[in-house]
Parts: C-alpha cells; structure tokens; sequence
C-alpha cells in the first residue's frame, strides 16, 4: 500500500513540478532580458516599425480599459535557437511592458503541425482573448482562424492566412530567400569568379520556411545567369551540416560560396571550411542572427546572416493584439511587415546592435 | 508455523502487487483527470474534453494495432512513416480523382481512404515478410521501415506540402451528431479490437505466442502466419489514420506523423501491455492514450514547457514497465 501511494505522490510531484518549472522558465528568461532592457529598446525604435508602434501607443492610451486580457502565444518551436529566442523575447516584454495589460500563455509546438492544431484548440476552450502564432503551416491552421472569427478571438499570425480575420505582423520566409539570393549576387559579381561553385544547404524539406528560403534564393541566382552546383538538406541541424559539409569539401577542389537556411547550419559549414583551410575566400550566408552567427561575423568567419528584429516583431504583435482586444480600430494594420538585417562585418552600426540585442539577452559570449 | 505465517505474508503480497498492478491505469488517470480539473478551470469544458478526445483519435488508431504486436511479443516503429505516405498518397489521389477525372466527391474521397489503407496494407506486408521469412528482428525491420518509407512519402511530394486538398477534409475536422469524426471512427476500432482480441481465436493465439511462443509453435499454432497477419492489420491502421492525419492537417505533408508510434506504444505499455508479451487489453491501452491526451492537453492549458512534458512521458513508460517486470518477477517467485 505504501509502495502504491508513494506512486500516486510521485505522480502528482511530477505534475506539480513541471507546473512550477513552466513559471520559473518565464522569470529566468526575464531575468536574462532585464539586464539591458534599455537599450534593445532603443535598439528596436530606431527601426519604422517601432515608430509606428509609439504612434500606436498613444491611439491606445484613450481605449485602456484596465482590464488584463489573456493571450496565447503558439511557440513554433522551442528546440529551435532561433524560435526559442523569440519565444523568450515575447515573455519578456509581456511581463516588462504589459505587466497588468496582458497575461501571455506560451505553448511549445515542438515543431509539429498538428500539435499547433492542437495547442490553438486549446487556447480557443481556454477562451483567451487573442492568440498570437508562430505559424507552422498558413493553411492547415486556416480553420481554426475561422473558427476563431467564429467565437470573436483576435488572431495574429506571422505568415499569410487566407481568411480576412488575421492580422500579420508577418516575417516572410520568401524575403529571406530573396534576400540570401541578392546578397550571393551582389558577392559574386564583386569577386568576378568564373564558374562559381554554390552550394546550397536546405532546412529540413518539406518544411515551408526551407522551400521558401531555398526557392526564392535560387530564383534571384538564376536571374543574375549563376547556377547552383549542388543543393542537399542537413534538417536545419549542425551535426548534420558538419557531414555535409566534409563530403562537400571531399567532392569540390574549389568552392566559393555556401548558402545556408539557417544558422546552426552555417556556423556547421564555418567549421568544416576552417579545419579544412578553406574558409578564407568562400562566401558563407544564412539567416537568423542567431548569437553565434552574429559572433561569427563579427570575428570574420561567417560573411553574412539575415537579423529578423525580434525586439520589434514581438512588440508589434504584443501592441496590436492589446489594441484590438481593447477596441481599438487597427484595420490598417492587417498587414505589417518586421523590418529585417543585413549583418556583415562591413556595416559596424548594425552588428553593433545585433551584438548589442544578444549581450542584453545574455547568449552573446 | 512460521512457513505458514511467511506463505499467507506472501500470498498477501501478491495479492495486492496484482490488484495495484491490474487498477493503477485507471488509478492513475482518475488521480490526473482530478489533479487537471483543479489545475486549469478550463480543463473540464465540455469543448475541451471534446478536445481531448480529436486530439487523442489518430494516435488509438494506431495503437489498437500496436497493443496486438506487443502483446504477440513483438513491435512496430514505422506507424508514423507509413501514416505520412499513405496519407499524402490518399490525397493526391484524391485531388487527382477530383480534379482531373471529375470524380464525385464522395466517391473519390472513399477511393482515397481505401488506396491509403490498401497502400498500409502493402507495407504492412513487406514487413510481415522480413520479419516472419527473413527473421529479422522486428525492432530492425520497422526501424529501416520507419526511415526508408519517410524518405518515400518525401520523394512521392517532391518535398513539398500539398495544398488545397479539397472537401476530402471533412474526414479530419467535420462532426456527427457532435461528435468528431475520427473519434467516432476510433470508438468503432475500439469495439472492432476488443472483440478481434477477446473473442476470435486469432486473438487467443495472439495472447498464446506472446505468453509462449515455443509453446504455441507445439500446440500447432502458425506463429508466422498470425504474425503476417499482425502487420497486414498494423499498416491497414497506419494508412487510415494517415488519410484522417492530413484531413486533419488539410494539407499533404509529407513530415507529418513523426514519433507517432512513440505516443502510441506509450499508451499500450501505460495500459498494461507487457512488453514481454501475453498480457493487454484494447480496454488499457485506450486509457493509456487518453492518459498521454490529458497530459499534453494540461500541459498545454497550464503553458508548461515541453521539455518537462517530454521527461515526464519518458517517466511514465519506465514506471510502467518497471510495475509490469516487478509484476513478473512475483508471479515467478510465488
């Protein structure tokens, strides 16, 4: 009988534990945040949107309520460097900026279409006020946008939905794409290389974020008359690109850029390319700005990674999600985009602010 | 007289580890169903439990299966790969039939579910075939199984997602008389299972090869030929629920379904399932999955983190076995 109760105890101290874990998360990463709080802000209003969100502020001031409005965050992925950065940049200004305004519930998606399904169920039985998404799949998530039209949930996603009730504080994977691709040709064209070989590293295929990024880069290469030599996955992993990347380098005598769709990957390829005595000279690209990267480049190994700004993107969902739970008329803002980086070593003011955005978070090192 | 005294304090004891052992399930998901409801108020919403219920379907279906494997005393680890191609195989079918061949919906919808299934069907027997004629060990052959037909469902799309996929996606999303379809297709399976395991003689020799298999080879039970049959009924159940996976989805994707059989074999073990073989119950393993359902769901009105979530099912499935062995180990020394 002991041996019985100590079960259902044990049962119960799990549950209980991981219930305190999920608190002590939030306030750590808060903690980690607070430090230079200042200054990310300041980094973040230098940017268009965030002069558009102060304008937003001061609509808001007359419609506050007072009243605390649940949101539910559906975090993409947390197993992800770049995701779970921007998971943590949401709690963070929740409880430093809306503390009293809005209570934020953050659910991991682990990645998973139909656990965001289930997780964006679950925020709709919880009767949040809104929900903000970082959205896995537009289009399978589209009923449960109408469903929420349906029950008068705001919904606010970073991708384009098919359905007239969300708003997009949107971060398009195609303007990476197209991005990393004029980056590659404005790099190619300088150098005058003949016959370059360009590799590209693709994101886990299948992956709407990876077929994007892969497609329109090679869209904006074609255009320019240059030619991927060789394209394969290492599943957004860098063990896996460290494989890669030493059977690229067995394959090619000579390589002169490496495209990459994301950071983890390419911080991969920087690894293999220096121990194999062949950084000095490749163009080595990707997106995130992840803290890595962003060292990376300040230590002139990567040569360039895309910075979404977190600061502002999570601001400008945080502000319209509490404008339109209070009433507030944002029907012009159906559509906003989060301003994006270009960090190289050549533009020192906006390394400094990605180095700057990362000490403040704790992860630069 | 003190050997007797010993023998009742034994008989006792094993009394009790059997009666723990038979009831904790549901013990267990009482103590979780009550600790939920006062945890989250929104818990015990009637849209809720309905929630749970959708979410928890896909993952039976494919567990009712796996529950008959284990107990026969071998597994499958290719259910969520093979509910990915035949999934998306079943709506490419689909659309084709619709679009191009101007096929009435509800015909082409009908088609599309049963190629996915007669595609898990195939599979299923590929499997069945190693294991049984080439005595591979089931762990490896699924294993190859899991990644070969992946890399399949992967190469059938092109990589890509497939989108617009039609009013065949009523099957994942639309209700009857309230309740969803893929429950209630569950609770179908569920009948169908329970009466395949308990009352047909298939389902006693289940239990027989799994309790002993040598002993069943000797009483001139064809262990292969239920076995094939195991696998055959495994892939049908993988290719349903990977038609009803991306109506739910309504999209194809070919990334769909990862780790479902992980979710699946942690509600048959939960359940009771030995996993040394001829001990289980469709009955179990329900209660096992709904148990995995309420966690995920709790977890996820509490906005507790994954990783605390992915430990504790880790928890769950070694406390479950280890009450299973201990459970052996008494029988053997009483």
């Amino acid at each position: 009988m002991k041996k019985f109760l100590s079960l259902v105890l044990a049962a119960v101290m799990v549950l209980s534990l991981a219930a305190c874990g999920g608190g002590k998360k939030d306030g750590a990463a808060d903690a980690g945040g607070t430090t230079k709080a200042a200054e990310t802000t300041k980094a973040a209003e230098t940017t268009k949107a965030a002069e558009s969100k102060t304008e937003s502020k001061e609509t808001t001031a007359a419609a506050d309520s007072g009243k605390t409005f649940k949101i539910g965050f559906a975090a993409k992925g947390l197993s992800d460097a770049f995701t779970s950065m921007e998971a943590s940049e949401y709690m963070r200004q929740a409880k430093e900026n809306w503390a009293g305004k809005l209570e934020v519930l953050q659910v991991d998606c682990e990645f998973d279409t139909n656990k965001q399904i289930e997780v964006l169920e679950n925020f709709i039985a919880q009767d949040v006020d809104a929900i903000i998404c970082q959205t896995d799949d537009p289009e399978a998530i589209l009923p449960i946008v109408e469903e929420c039209k349906a029950k008068g949930i705001h919904f606010i996603n970073d991708l384009a939905v098919d359905c007239d009730w969300a708003y997009e504080v949107e971060s398009d994977p195609q303007d990476d794409g197209q991005l990393l691709g004029e980056y590659a040709v404005k790099w190619l064209d300088e150098k005058k290389i003949e016959n370059p070989t360009i590799l590209f590293m693709q994101g886990e295929v299948g992956n709407q974020h990876a077929n994007a990024r892969e497609k329109y880069c090679k869209e904006k290469l074609e255009a320019a008359g240059y030619t991927v030599t060789d394209t394969n996955t290492a599943n957004w992993q860098r063990d896996e690109a460290i494989a890669l990347m030493e059977n690229w380098c067995q394959v090619y005598d000579k390589i002169d850029a490496v495209i990459c769709a994301n950071d983890e990957m390419s911080l991969g390829v920087v690894q293999v390319l220096e121990q194999e005595g062949r950084l000095d000279g490749t163009m080595v690209i990707s997106v995130d700005a992840l803290a890595g990267a962003v060292k990376s480049v300040a230590d002139g190994k990567l040569t360039m990674t895309i910075g979404k700004d977190i600061v502002a993107g999570c601001d400008m969902s945080l502000q319209l999600a509490y404008d339109l739970c209070s009433g507030v008329d944002r029907s012009a803002d159906k559509l906003q985009k989060v301003p994006k980086d270009i960090i190289t070593l050549d533009d020192q003011e906006t390394l400094q602010k990605w180095i700057d955005i990362h000490t403040a978070a704790g992860t630069y090192q | 007289m003190n050997k007797t005294v010993d023998m009742k304090a034994n008989k006792k004891t094993h009394i009790i580890q059997t009666i723990f052992k038979k009831y904790m399930i549901y013990i267990l998901f009482i103590a979780i169903f009550a600790i939920s409801s006062f945890a989250s108020p929104a818990f015990l919403k009637v849209s809720n439990l309905v929630n749970i219920l959708r979410q928890t379907a896909i993952y039976a279906i494919i567990a009712f299966p796996i529950t008959m494997l284990i107990i026969s005393g071998v597994t499958d680890l290719s259910p969520g790969s093979v509910a990915a191609f035949t999934g998306v195989a079943g709506i490419v079918a689909y659309v084709d039939l619709t679009t191009k061949m101007g096929v009435n919906a509800v015909l082409a919808g009908l088609l599309a579910v049963a190629y996915s299934i007669l595609l898990g069907i195939i599979i299923g027997f590929v499997n069945g075939i190693i294991i049984t004629r080439f005595k591979v060990p089931a762990f490896m052959a699924t294993l190859a199984m899991m990644t070969s037909i992946r890399g399949a469902a992967l190469l059938y799309t092109g990589g890509n997602v497939i989108y617009q996929i039609g009013d065949i996606a009523v099957l994942g999303k639309g209700s009857i008389i309230g309740i969803p379809i893929p429950v209630l297709i569950m609770l179908i399976l569920f009948v169908f299972f329970t009466i395949l395991l308990k009352k047909t003689m298939y389902g006693r020799y289940i239990y027989a090869i799994g309790g002993n298999e040598e002993a069943a080879v000797a009483s001139g039970i064809n262990v292969n030929k239920i076995r094939m049959i195991s696998y055959i009924v495994q892939g049908a159940m993988g290719g349903l629920a990977g038609i009803l996976l991306m109506c739910r989805l309504n999209t194809g994707q070919p990334t769909a379904g990862e780790g479902y059989e992980f979710d699946a074999i942690t509600g048959a073990v939960l359940g009771g399932t030995s996993f040394t073989g001829g001990e289980g119950t469709m009955f179990g393993t329900l209660v096992g999955i709904l148990i995995v359902g309420m966690i995920n769901n709790i977890f996820n009105l509490l906005s507790v983190q994954s990783y605390y979530h992915q430990i504790l099912k880790g928890v769950l499935i070694v406390v479950a076995v280890i009450i299973d062995m201990r459970g052996k180990n008494s029988k053997v020394t009483a």
